[in-house]
């Protein structure tokens, strides 16, 4: 799975970025994205760490993946004339912090996998993306994200308190993360038959109603929600 | 009565917890997710309000969501059924982003609180918004114009509010339904104009000072002004249903292009200096560049044409002398400048948060005043957001490495070896002010951390950066190396009640537009050389005026302040960089410190230092 990866990230996500510098300024934002995600997942755990020196620790940590979210904007500003929409995701903890300690190491584990991931991502987008600005930055943050996976793994097992168990959980999140794969491809396929029946829809009801709707649209003030019934023009009477 | 408020999948996602009638608690989204306008849902502010009024969801009177979904849905599909064939990939990216979740609301609210269906409620937004604007007023009886980008189908609503029998009653008088919206059209050029659509619109006001109205009369036919006083906006320039999803389609059509000329390269920064140098003000200005700001002027003065004759319409229809402006192009400053001078009301009231954010505010609100009617005495502060416990994260910063983080320094600052930091706590918070008013005198750039944030976006003092207004050189680095925004951006002044008379024309105790720094104000002259920094080219300020009962440590640093300086002001603007939201946590603060050339942070009564070597 991951061989075939970094197989299309070295191959076809090169010649897919460069047909369109727009795509570039996209993939390159939703790695910024990724990164503040991720800074904003540890930042959300730091608030259950009393320990200063822990405490001091994970906010580099942190501090780290924000810089290089930034990173990525910058380096993707240049390739369009008018920046894309950043989007927005739902914030969803990866820690939970009611199991406590459990909670913690099950976070952890998600952690080191996925700077495992983001490490391997970064060195075969650093090889396909050829001699510019983003390359240096996929560089650079590969050496921090090799950095991030040591961190991580100390962690891991000072909290479960021996490296079978943290091993044991590295399993089982890669399991889990297999599982949120296969569920995204079948939201994705699914997407397909929706798209075809909203463009049926699209087209027949767009057909029949184009013109009043544009009629309606173009003259002034027809409000048309239930609590909205009055018309420019006309005044509400007194209550 | 606990009333909780709800607005989200829109832009500036919120929460509010209404006690009794009184607001209790209110935050926005992006202050716990770290993404600036942040439109998912509220859920860590819905979990800060619930904690802060010690309350489970299932205790909870009611739940308001700020807006009607089924009723939006309706505009969008006939927007986008409206720009048949052409409208397709919209339309169906529309309909499955609400398939997907929005239209979905009530459920997902029902499913997140775990409380039945039946207690959660749809107010439409435009009335949220006056429900906000007026209860929040100091007046029994008010007009109240809510200039909103859009909601179900109301782009701007002309109501009025009163109390009859102790309960919140709004009339509304007349609304003016999309595709006509003053707001849609300051998105789409803010989309010609180069900047991020929901994040550059301010950018326009300030970007108008520099132009002239060349182009007014091309406005004027773009917003057209009726004789009654409420306007039209002419569709064929514009394609509104692109803004309504995201990623955004580009939401004008060439006709717009065609008269206005190509859209800018964002690529190509502006060359406008807010406070220029004397050799930047001798440099000639390159006419590509000169045509945006004209344009930016240009829509200026329009909007401001539309919006006065708006005025009068809804004084004439309302008889009130007293105005509550809400909806967001409130936030725009050099607007409510207009209105406050030339408009024929004599007092003006806007909510702190005028945007979709503090609709939350607005909705819950309006259900509590409404049904439990309205509390003898409350007052609108813009403090109701989380307060934090920085002890913890003070002790973590004794173990930092600070020549670790210039390598992770922010692009453009300085690199500065052998830094190391200092930490000073003090048991009283009055034995820290004269170092840090030290500081400022000094040039040194301070990030202000006290007590609760802020609900809106607006910084009032406590998420602040400060510094000297007498220094432009301060001012520019604040602008470079800790902010990341353009030059031609002015900085807001904030100063004491006591000395405001001698920078704005102010008698008597400040009004809340001026509290709440929500309108530009021209400076006097003589003032000019203590506050050179804060006064925009075109010789204007953007005040907070900042009273002891407000912010009482605020009120302090300027004091010690104008004890050294001659005058009781401070430079400032809002503790964030570019892109990024106020900070909310001391977590959050520390970063933008590590990053930045930020020189001291003051946590509650804890100042950190970088000391050079």
């Amino acid at each position: 799975m991951a061989l075939v990866r970094k197989l299309l990230i070295r191959t076809i996500f090169p010649v897919n970025w460069r047909l369109r510098p727009r795509r570039i300024a996209q993939g390159l934002q939703r790695f910024g994205n990724t990164e503040c995600d991720s800074a904003w997942q540890i930042l959300y755990a730091l608030e259950s760490i009393d320990d200063p020196r822990t405490r001091a620790m994970v906010l580099q940590h942190a501090f780290e993946e924000i810089h290089h979210g930034a990173e990525f904007f910058r380096v993707a500003l240049p390739y369009v004339p008018r920046l894309p929409y950043r989007y927005l995701p739902q914030r969803d903890p990866l820690f939970d912090p009611s199991r406590g300690a459990a909670g913690l190491a099950d976070f952890l584990a998600y952690a080191h996998v996925g700077e495992i991931d983001v490490f391997d991502q970064f060195d075969s987008y650093a090889a396909g993306i050829g001699n510019c600005p983003a390359q240096a930055v996929f560089r650079e943050s590969k050496l921090d994200e090799d950095g991030h996976v040591g961190l991580t793994w100390n962690l891991l097992v000072a909290v479960t308190g021996s490296e079978k168990k943290a091993r044991l959980l590295i399993w089982k999140t890669r399991a889990r993360r297999i599982w949120e794969a296969w569920l995204r491809l079948g939201k994705g396929m699914g997407e397909l038959p929706l798209t075809l029946i909203l463009l049926a829809l699209y087209c027949t009801f767009g057909l029949l109603t184009v013109l009043p709707l544009r009629r309606r649209l173009a003259s002034v003030g027809t409000a048309a929600s239930r609590d909205n019934r009055l018309a420019i023009g006309e005044v509400a009477p007194a209550r | 009565m606990d009333v909780l408020g709800i607005s989200a999948h829109s832009f500036d996602s919120a929460a509010a917890l209404v006690r009794d009638g009184a607001v209790l608690a209110a935050a926005t989204e992006e202050r716990f997710t770290r993404q600036r306008h942040d439109p998912n849902f509220p859920r860590f502010a819905v979990e800060y309000c619930l904690a802060e009024g010690q309350l489970a969801a299932h205790q909870l009177d009611a739940v308001v969501f700020f807006e009607d979904p089924p009723a939006k849905l309706s505009r969008i599909l006939a927007a986008g059924l409206a720009g048949f064939p052409g409208s397709a990939p919209g339309f169906i990216r529309s309909a499955k982003t609400w398939l997907e979740g929005k239209l979905w609301v009530r459920e997902e609210i029902s499913r997140q609180l775990d409380i039945h269906p039946n207690k959660i409620r749809f107010l439409p937004r435009h009335r949220s918004h006056a429900a906000q604007a007026f209860t929040g007023s100091p007046f029994e009886q008010a007009a109240i114009l809510v200039l909103d980008n859009v909601g179900e189908w109301a782009a701007t609503a002309l109501c009025s509010g009163a109390y009859v029998d102790g309960k919140l009653q709004i009339t509304e008088h007349q609304l003016i339904s999309y595709p006509h919206s003053l707001g849609l059209v300051v998105k789409a050029f803010t989309d010609l104009l180069g900047f991020r659509v929901d994040e550059g619109e301010r950018c326009l006001g300030d970007l108008a000072a520099f132009g002239e109205p060349l182009f007014a009369s091309r406005m004027r036919n773009v917003i057209q002004v009726q004789e009654d006083g409420t306007y039209r906006v002419d569709p064929a320039y514009f394609r509104f249903e692109n803004i309504d999803e995201r990623p955004f389609g580009r939401p004008w059509k060439r006709a717009l292009r065609d008269r206005f000329g190509p859209p800018r390269d964002a690529r190509r920064p502006l060359p406008f200096r807010s406070v220029p140098q004397d050799d930047e003000r001798r440099q000639p200005v390159d006419p590509r560049d000169k045509r945006f700001a004209d344009i930016a002027c240009s829509l200026q003065v329009v909007l401001e044409e539309a919006v006065l004759a708006l005025c009068g319409r809804l004084h004439r229809l309302t008889g009130a002398d007293a105005l509550c402006l809400t909806g967001r192009l409130a936030k725009s400053l050099e607007l409510v400048r207009r209105i406050r001078e030339d408009g024929p009301f004599s007092d003006i009231f806007i909510p702190p948060e005028p945007g979709e954010g503090g609709c939350a505010e607005g909705a819950a609100l309006y259900v509590s005043h409404t049904t439990a009617g309205t509390p003898a005495t409350w007052s609108t502060t813009p403090f109701l957001g989380k307060r934090y416990d920085v002890e913890r994260d003070v002790a973590s910063v004794s173990f930092a490495n600070p020549s670790y983080w210039q390598r992770f320094r922010k692009r453009g600052t300085r690199s500065i070896h052998g830094m190391r930091i200092d930490i000073e706590t003090h048991e009283r918070f009055e034995d820290l002010l004269a170092g840090v008013a030290d500081d400022l005198m000094g040039g040194r750039i301070i990030g202000w951390f006290q007590g609760r944030f802020e609900s809106g976006s607006t910084a009032l003092g406590a998420r602040s950066l400060l510094a000297d207004p007498a220094s432009v050189a301060t001012a520019r680095r604040l602008s470079t190396s800790v902010k990341g925004r353009p030059l031609y951006r002015p900085f807001g002044l904030t100063i004491t009640a006591e000395e405001a008379g001698r920078v704005i024309d102010l008698e008597g105790p400040p009004p809340s537009w001026l509290r709440w720094r929500q309108s530009t104000v021209r400076a006097r002259a003589e003032s000019v050389p203590l506050i050179r920094a804060a006064v925009h080219i075109d010789g204007t300020v953007r005040p907070q005026v900042v009273t002891r009962s407000e912010s009482e440590r605020l009120h302090a640093l300027l004091v010690a302040h104008g004890q050294r300086s001659g005058l009781s002001a401070l430079l400032t603007t809002g503790f964030n960089e570019a892109d990024f939201p106020l900070v909310g946590s001391p977590a959050d603060a520390l970063i933008i410190f590590m990053r930045t050339e930020l020189d001291a942070l003051v946590l509650d009564r804890t100042v950190i230092r970088k000391v050079l070597p």
